[in-house]
Parts: C-alpha cells; structure tokens; sequence
C-alpha cells in the first residue's frame, strides 16, 4: 500500500482516474445547481434566498473536509516523514481557505436579508472565521520556510493545535445557543430537512467535492513538479531555479 | 419588478463563488502549464506527454468557460423571473365556431328588481340580435369579486345581453353573492358540475365570452377583467362585435 505514495505510481493512478473526476464536478455541479436554483421549491420563511444553500453548505463542508485532510497529513508527516504528505497538505491547505472564504462570504450575504446583519460574533461564525485564519496562517508558515527541511514539521504541528477548531465548528451549534440554525443533514437521528432540499444539496455537494479534487490533485502535481525542477536545478549546480 | 425577492443576494453569492473558484481554478492551471514547459525544457519533452486535455491546454478556454457559465446562469435567471409571458392572452380554440350547445338551469329564487323569476341559459336564447357578454363566475372565486363592478358596468350597456354561468357552486351561495352585490345579468344558468363549462374550454374562473348576435363566440378573456383590460382590451373588443 505503501507503494501507492510513491510519487510516480501515485500521478499515473490519478490520471486514470483524472476524467472520471472531471465527470463528477461538472456532472455533480451543473445537476445539483440546475435541481438546486431550478427545480428545488422556496422555503416558507426564507424565499429563494434558500437557493444559496446549495452552494454555502457544500463549501462549509469542503472547508472542514480539508482541515481533516491536513490532520492526517500532519500526522503522517510526524511519524513516517513522507515527503508526499507534505506536499499534499501544501496542495490542500490553499483549497480549505479558499472554500472557507466562500462560506463567510455567501453566509454574510444570507445573512443580510435574513438576520438583518452581515455578521454576528456567534460561535459558528467565530469558529468559523477562525478556520480561514488558521488557513492563511498555515499558508504563511509554509511558504515562509518552503525549501527549508523544518518547514514540513513545523506545519504539521501547527495543523494538528488547529485540528482542537474541528469538533466545535461542528458542535458550536449545540453547546451554545447560536443564530445560526442547528444542524439539520449530518445528525444522530437522521436529516431533519425535506428530501426535495437534500437531494440537490448532495448532488451539488458531490460536485463541489469533484472541484476540491481537481483543485488539490493540481496543487499536488505542480508542488511535484516544483520538487523536481529545484532538485535537477540543484544536481547541475545552477542555484534553486524556483 | 424583475428579480423576485433576495434574487440579487443568491446571484451575487453564485457570481462570488464562481469569481473566486474560476480566478483560483485559472491561477493553478496556469502555474501547472508554465512549470510543465519548464521540466520539458529542462528533461526534455517526455514529461508533459501524460495529459490528453488538449481542449484545456489553451488558456482562454479555461478562463472564458466559467464567465461564459456565470453569464448563462445569469440569463437562465433573467428569463425565468421576468415573468413576461401574459398567462392573460390565452385564444380559445372555439374563437369563430359556434358555441356548444348548452341547456343550464335557471338559479332557483334568482328575481329582478320588478319580482320576476330569472332564466337560465340555452344555446338559442344565445342567438338573438344583441351581442352577449357570457361571464364565468362563481361564489367561492375571489377574482370574481374583484371583477364583479366591471361585470355590473357592461351590464348598463344597452346594446349588451350580459348573462352569466355559475360554475361548480352551492346556489344559496350563489344567491348570496348576486342579492349582496348587485346581479348583472339578464340569465344565469347553474353548471353544478362544469360540463358546459368543459365543453367551453374554461380552465379557470372567471372567464369571459364575447358571443355574436348569430352565436358565435368572437372572443375569450381569462382572468379578472380589471379597469385596464376593461379599457384596453374588452371595450374595443366589444366595440369591433357592434359594428
């Protein structure tokens, strides 16, 4: 298994399955979309202002989705020192923030005509904004140290102090009393919310995890690359080269 | 209005998302394309050759697909909300033909003024020498109350035989309704069931037929007659039967 992370084994796999993933996201977007702005009925109190669900609720996930994904790099970079773990978390962390910048935005904008505010300082949008943070801060950590040999370990540990934000991102709506809704799709007894609604949710939620892919998987390629290109740099003695 | 309420919210949360999305999607294809040349320069050309995705190589699909996209999705909305189709201007199939033949029975207690029973309608109580008015209404309908005065006002017209089909209503209520805001027509006939109303291709109240002096119908309004229909579209009409 451990075969599968060597890089050259690993890019070949991914390109096999390359167009299948292109065929999820646009087939996942362009239905899930069309079902969510289209065909899927207004909510009684909120209108169509409900339609920006499908697309904040996919990127709420995607960005927790993502800091899980940087946890398990972390710890695979700690313990067995695989260099392409790293790279993958170098490659994800910039897709999370982004996904996450997307879920403060769309939620202010929801949050305008519904609440009546752009922003409350509520435990879901706090932890929330604190995601983005913990992002662009994992960024700048690793593009401050990006060849140094410490870089890799420093952001893994700083990847898993973060990871504490996970669960109470996704319990903040049941420890503290907060503005923003309970959650209503992953829940110990089942979705609280009509299969009308979910069905494009999930849809378009398949989509979005096809684009997080693509995106990932092209960070990972050219964070490869940039490897190779520095390293052949290097061998010929003409500087980084990067 | 154009954009149905919070419209302008969900399309700017889209037209963000997608912005963000595509510029970020264009910025690492970009990145990946320039570094692929770099090693092919470097190693040689053997590196680059995995990609089939020729359609994508070129830069100005990629960052005109999404605008192109947004743009589409923008149109689809536009044409959606406008509402500019008028579900009003529906002809009848039956626009020239004669009217079906009809027998309904008069509304039991219905009277003039003067005390006189009132009748019910038959196909040649249609044909005579004025034009009638043949008005869909009912009790239970609310856009018949709101049609009602104009109903009232066509029925001063001298020229005009305006006479009504009570759809699908209980005749106390029927009774109720004419007593309470004035009758305007010189006939009514009961459809409890809505078979004549069938066969005159109605599909909602009210609906309003416009019939020759020889039977014929010359013209179908669906939907409440309001002030601005009455003036713009019923009144000339009316006018071009006189003739």
């Amino acid at each position: 298994m451990f075969d599968l992370a060597k890089p050259s084994l690993f890019l070949k796999v991914v390109d096999f399955f390359w167009p299948l993933l292109w065929l999820l996201t646009l087939g996942g977007l362009g239905w899930g979309l069309y079902e969510g702005l289209f065909v899927a009925p207004q909510d009684y109190q909120q209108g169509e202002a409900v339609r920006i669900m499908y697309l904040h609720v996919p990127a709420a996930w995607l960005a927790l989705g993502a800091y899980v994904v940087l946890t398990f790099c972390a710890l695979t970079v700690l313990v067995f020192k695989h260099p392409l773990a790293d790279a993958l978390a170098q490659a994800t962390a910039p897709v999370g923030a982004l996904f996450s910048a997307i879920v403060l935005i769309t939620g202010a904008i929801w949050g305008k005509p519904m609440w009546g505010t752009w922003w409350v300082w509520d435990a879901r949008l706090t932890s929330m904004l604190i995601l983005f943070v913990m992002y662009v801060g994992l960024l700048l950590l690793r593009n401050a140290l990006a060849f140094k040999p410490q870089g890799a370990k420093l952001m893994a540990i700083l990847i898993l102090v973060g990871f504490i934000n996970i669960p109470i991102i996704k319990f903040s709506v049941d420890w503290w009393s907060t503005l923003h809704q309970g959650a209503s799709v992953v829940r110990l007894d089942g979705p609280k919310i009509h299969p009308d609604m979910l069905r494009p949710l999930l849809i378009s939620a398949l989509g979005f995890s096809g684009l997080f892919g693509l995106m990932v998987i092209t960070n990972l390629k050219n964070i490869l690359m940039q490897r190779r290109l520095r390293s052949l740099f290097l061998r010929q003695g003409k500087g980084s080269g990067v | 209005m154009i954009f149905a309420p919070y419209t302008a919210y969900v399309l700017s949360c889209y037209g963000i998302a997608f912005l963000l999305l595509g510029g970020y999607g264009l910025h690492i294809f970009l990145a990946h394309r320039n570094l692929k040349q770099r090693l092919e320069q470097v190693e040689g050309a053997s590196v680059a050759a995995s990609s089939k995705w020729l359609f994508f190589k070129s830069k100005w699909v990629f960052a005109v697909l999404p605008l192109l996209f947004f743009a589409g999705l923008i149109v689809l909305f536009a044409s959606r909300l406008d509402g500019g189709q008028n579900k009003t201007d529906l002809p009848s199939a039956l626009v020239g033909k004669a009217l079906p033949s009809m027998d309904l029975p008069p509304l039991e207690g219905l009277k003039t003024s003067a005390g006189v029973a009132i009748g019910g309608i038959n196909s040649a109580s249609m044909v005579g020498d004025k034009v009638s008015v043949l008005n869909v209404f009912a009790s239970w309908c609310g856009p018949c109350r709101a049609e009602h005065p104009f109903i009232m006002q066509l029925s001063k017209n001298p020229q005009l035989r305006v006479v009504g089909l009570n759809y699908k209503d209980k005749p106390e209520n029927a009774l109720n309704f004419l007593t309470q805001h004035g009758n305007p027509y010189v006939a009514v006939g009961v459809d409890a069931k809505g078979r004549t109303a069938l066969d005159l291709g109605v599909y909602g109240v009210p609906e309003t037929f416009l019939v020759s002096k020889e039977g014929r119908i010359l013209h179908r309004f669906t939907g409440p007659i309001d002030e601005k229909r009455l003036q713009n579209e019923v009144l000339p009409q009316i006018e071009k039967a006189l003739k």
